[in-house]
């Protein structure tokens, strides 16, 4: 009996402790440090807003235009690719004939593949 | 507004709000080199965003929005960073990584104790939802009433109220567990 009294003033003890520390650190909330007025604040941050600005004119300076030739020679290949590309294409003047052509893509022959000759031998 | 009227405009702006804005910063990120550097940013997106401003809430509550904002940006992206570092950790020579603390002058037994206390306090800060710091943070910065607050947030004054009373709540608890062990 005696123990179970004494063990369960130590949890008290041990209780109100922790509740202290806590009190104490929540206290802190209202004494935390405060950062003093920086009379140099303003001109920093004109430097920075003027460096900004400055690599922001030079960097658009040079991208715009490159990347405006980079579209355009892209554009000119491309239209000269399929305007001169008329070898690869092929006009049929019947369905059956265009199926036919498409179709040639698909079927192999044993002249292509020798290896299939010697399946079919076996 | 013509372009000086908007330069002077600016000026003014940054000279009678700097302080808050800073201290907002500040009180988020616990660092004065990172706090100096998000007021700076702070004040780059007013000067970019000034000229499309509407007026429909007033430009200090505008800037203060902003300030909080970034502040919560910086956190994310040093939270990020953290977890990277903590990555590249693995694969880098341990010695490499060592940090000598300076002992500060005056007491520093008393100096060590608060500097734990602060440490913890802001450990648990960072384990509350995020609306719940913020509007707590406000509330010890500046001397920035619920009223403000609730403007800065885009929420009534009861919600304030409540997110406030929430967070004292939550924190309690947090630095209750960690004490008790």
């Amino acid at each position: 009996m005696k123990f179970s009294v004494k063990e369960s003033g130590g949890r008290m003890d041990n209780r109100s402790q922790i509740e202290n520390k806590v009190d104490h650190a929540m206290k802190l909330l209202d004494e935390l440090d405060e950062m003093k007025p920086d009379p140099y604040f303003l001109s920093k941050l004109e430097a920075r807003i003027k460096s900004a600005e400055k690599a922001k004119f030079s960097v658009s300076g040079w991208v715009k235009p490159a990347l405006a030739g980079v579209l355009l020679m892209v554009n000119i290949g491309t239209a000269l690719w399929y305007f001169s590309g008329s070898g690869n294409t092929a006009q049929t003047n019947t369905e059956t004939q265009l199926i036919r052509y498409l179709a040639g893509d698909l079927i192999s022959t044993e002249n292509e593949y020798p290896f299939l000759k010697k399946e079919n031998s076996r | 507004m013509s372009g000086n009227e908007l330069n002077e405009f600016f000026q003014k702006l940054v000279l009678e709000n700097q302080e808050r804005v800073r201290n907002i910063c500040f009180r988020f990120l616990n660092d004065r080199d990172d706090a100096e550097d998000a007021a700076q940013e702070v004040f780059i997106k007013v000067f970019d965003s000034l000229g499309s401003f509407r007026s429909e809430s007033e430009v200090t509550t505008w800037i203060y929005r902003i300030a909080v904002n970034k502040s919560l940006d910086m956190i994310r992206r040093k939270k990020r960073k953290k977890r990277f570092a903590l990555l590249t950790s693995v694969f880098l020579d341990p010695e490499e990584e060592i940090a000598i603390s300076i002992p500060a002058e005056g007491d520093p037994g008393k100096e060590l104790e608060d500097a734990e206390r602060k440490r913890i306090l802001d450990e648990a800060l960072g384990k509350i939802p995020e609306s719940q710091r913020t509007a707590l943070i406000l509330s010890k910065t500046q001397g920035f009433s619920n009223n403000e607050i609730a403007e800065i947030m885009n929420i009534t004054v009861s919600a304030v109220e409540s997110l406030i009373h929430r967070s004292k709540k939550n924190l309690r608890k947090l630095l209750y567990k960690y004490f008790s062990y």
